[in-house]
């Protein structure tokens, strides 16, 4: 990765987590301006909110020092190339079926939840078909049936809501 | 304290069954990449939290002991560390696989990590008392400077971002804050929401963060995705090697535990620190550096496993853990009702031996534990990462929800997992925002603490520091770690190490 291309990947999280730290600052400023005292409950989140801009700013500055790129360089990625470096395609697909796990667990319950995110999960990552399927189902099934005897039989939590 | 209170205990047949138990749990733990051993550690919290205090300090250590060791097993046969300690062990114990040495890597990590892992129990058995007797001393301002400390040391010895490391370590301590206050019952950043009002749960930002993160990265790297058939031949210990190579075992160790015991280090740096002194000190091995020496796997395992007792000497001392997992042990302590600390000893003296004894014996049973399931652990190693990360995810939602039975803490270790794999990506260490959670209440309570009892005022403030010896050391050594992260410091103590060794060459 070239200097420049660092660069461009480096801002946008930097600003980001600024911008988190001047939001967590107001924040903690609305504590501190009900609760004045140093000891009390809201200098503590203000010094340490503080820091988090300080050391938000020290890092960007430690990017901006990075020396400007050369003409030997090879050609600096497209903002586009960056993000699909930054967040695979697979990551996306895995993150979305987690969150898809996440809620069909809220809503309907553990073991149903857990049975269909491991199969689609496995199925969809290794692209799967045919008899494939068929040795994915056994994996999902063994796995549950030994969560089910190791948390509900011998650890007694119950994962069932 | 007599010698026999930390033998009485293991009179309970559980007690080892339970440390033998954690200690296999670790290693198969540790040997899958993407299971930390911190993560290991998270999930055995979340199982026993409701069991009694001492089976369930036993399983966490056993899971610490096993799971350092258990990070090299994929180190050697993957390349891929199954833990951060492990990551040295596989600039020579892959290479040594790939020449068909596997067996042979294997074999020595497991008895250098024993070696290694008893030398720190002896240690945490020496200097832990002695060291209590110190921590009587320390008021209030020195706590909350040595936990800082930890975070600071943290990011320096990391080798990243120092800015980027005391970013997340703030970003963690910040999180802490959640909820409300221990002090004053102020509700803080809640936002009336019911869940918040007990603050964050450590478990899930925990898993979130080293886990999911993990699960994440890896499911994005294509290097990733392919998966190494091994060949795994008969397994023997080689006396003699151990011999030869002990004065190295012995320095290694040493390291270890100096590094494992500073506040939030750990054995991931001590096996890097470790394995550089090796290479430094090592003239003429059989086979170079990075090609398959034995040297290579002797000093990072012994290293890394000398830590795991030394973790526990700022832990029992001043209730400051040396790495995360022991900070996991901190939160597990916290769960049964027993404070650590200085305190600790005169109010949980069966608990304090029993930690130590843990270790100790933990060490024992780690090597027929690691000279076992070789054979099968490579058709472990062998599983696809599309079958493997989803059964990790799983194991993840499982360890979150199982500890407190609320949806809630699997929607923050989600969102713990996301942020941490944008700071994975970004260089911000994960292991940063666990330690600022877990150390983020002793600091507060501390800091506020010294505060109020200077009124306040900013001069008051450090002339107590100032006034007392030991305060003044522990306050010059943080500054000094911050002076020397100032870029001009670094290339100034650069030149001034190339003259000095400009000069000696001449």
């Amino acid at each position: 990765m070239n200097k420049k291309e660092y660069k461009r990947k480096e801002y946008p999280i930097i600003i980001i987590l600024f911008i988190f730290s001047v939001i967590a600052v107001i924040e903690s400023l609305k504590i501190f301006v009900k609760y004045p005292e140093a000891w009390g409950a809201g200098f503590y989140p203000l010094l340490l909110s503080g820091g988090m801009c300080l050391f938000c700013m020290l890092s960007l500055i430690e990017v901006i020092g990075i020396s400007k790129s050369t003409k030997n360089e090879r050609r600096s990625a497209s903002w586009r190339e960056i993000i699909k470096n930054e967040i695979p395609t697979r990551t996306i697909i895995m993150a979305a079926i987690v969150l898809a796990y996440v809620l069909l667990f809220r809503f309907t319950n553990f073991y149903i939840a857990t049975g269909v995110f491991l199969m689609g999960s496995i199925s969809i990552l290794g692209k799967s078909r045919g008899k494939q399927l068929f040795t994915n189902l056994l994996i999902t099934m063994g796995s549950l049936a030994a969560v089910w005897i190791v948390m509900e039989k011998i650890f007694a939590i119950h994962l069932s809501a | 304290m007599n010698i026999s209170d930390f033998f009485t205990l293991f009179l309970q047949p559980e007690l080892l069954l339970c440390l033998a138990g954690g200690v296999v749990f670790g290693i198969y733990g540790g040997a899958i990449p993407g299971i930390s051993v911190a993560m290991a550690a998270s999930l055995v919290v979340s199982m026993t939290f409701t069991w009694d205090a001492m089976p369930a300090i036993a399983a966490i250590i056993g899971v610490h002991i096993g799971g350092v060791y258990g990070g090299s097993r994929s180190a050697i046969l993957l390349n891929v560390p199954g833990t951060p300690a492990a990551l040295a062990t596989t600039f020579d114990g892959y290479p040594m696989a790939k020449k068909g040495e596997a067996t042979h890597a294997l074999v020595t990590t497991a008895v250098e990590s024993v070696v290694g892992g008893i030398l720190g129990a002896i240690a945490l058995l020496v200097a832990a008392p002695a060291l209590v007797k110190l921590a009587l001393l320390f008021a209030p301002r020195d706590y909350f400077m040595i936990s800082f400390m930890g975070i600071m040391l943290l990011g320096s010895l990391s080798g990243g971002s120092f800015n980027k490391a005391i970013f997340a370590g703030l970003f963690g301590m910040f999180l802490g804050c959640i909820g409300m206050d221990g002090m004053t019952a102020v509700k803080r950043f809640t936002y009336d929401n019911v869940n918040l009002m007990s603050g964050i749960d450590m478990i899930a930002v925990c898993i979130g963060m080293f886990g999911l993160s993990e699960c994440l990265f890896q499911i994005g790297d294509p290097r990733e995705s392919k998966v190494k058939k091994q060949n795994i031949g008969k397994i023997r210990i080689n006396i003699k090697e151990v011999v030869e190579h002990f004065p190295l075992t012995l320095r290694s160790s040493v390291i270890g535990i100096a590094i494992g015991a500073l506040p939030g280090t750990g054995g991931n740096i001590a096996s890097i620190v470790a394995y550089s002194q090796a290479k430094k000190t090592v003239k003429n091995p059989k086979v170079p550096f990075g090609e398959g020496a034995i040297e290579g796997l002797v000093a990072p395992e012994s290293a890394n496993n000398a830590a795991v007792g030394a973790a526990y000497i700022p832990m029992l001392a001043l209730g400051i853990p040396g790495d995360a997992t022991a900070g996991l042990l901190i939160a597990a302590l916290y769960m049964h009702g027993i404070t650590p600390g200085p305190t600790l000893f005169e109010n949980s003296r069966s608990i304090y031996c029993l930690i130590i004894a843990c270790i100790l014996i933990g060490n024992l049973i780690l090597l027929p534990a690691s000279l076992s399931g070789l054979k099968l652990f490579a058709k472990i190693a062998e599983v696809p990462k599309h079958v493997l990360l989803p059964l990790i995810v799983m194991l993840c939602v499982v360890g979150t929800y199982a500890a407190n039975g609320n949806i809630w803490d699997v929607y923050i270790m989600l969102i713990m997992g996301v942020i941490g794999y944008f700071m994975r990506i970004h260089d911000f260490p994960t292991g940063s925002v666990v330690l600022g959670l877990i150390l983020g209440s002793l600091i507060e309570l501390n800091f506020r603490r010294h505060v109020q009892s200077t009124y306040g005022e900013l001069g008051t403030f450090f002339a107590r520091i100032i006034a007392s010896p030991l305060s003044c050391v522990i306050f010059i050594i943080l500054v000094v770690i911050l002076i020397r992260q100032i870029p001009y410091v670094k290339k100034l103590q650069k030149n001034i190490l190339k003259r000095i060794r400009d000069g000696r060459s001449r």
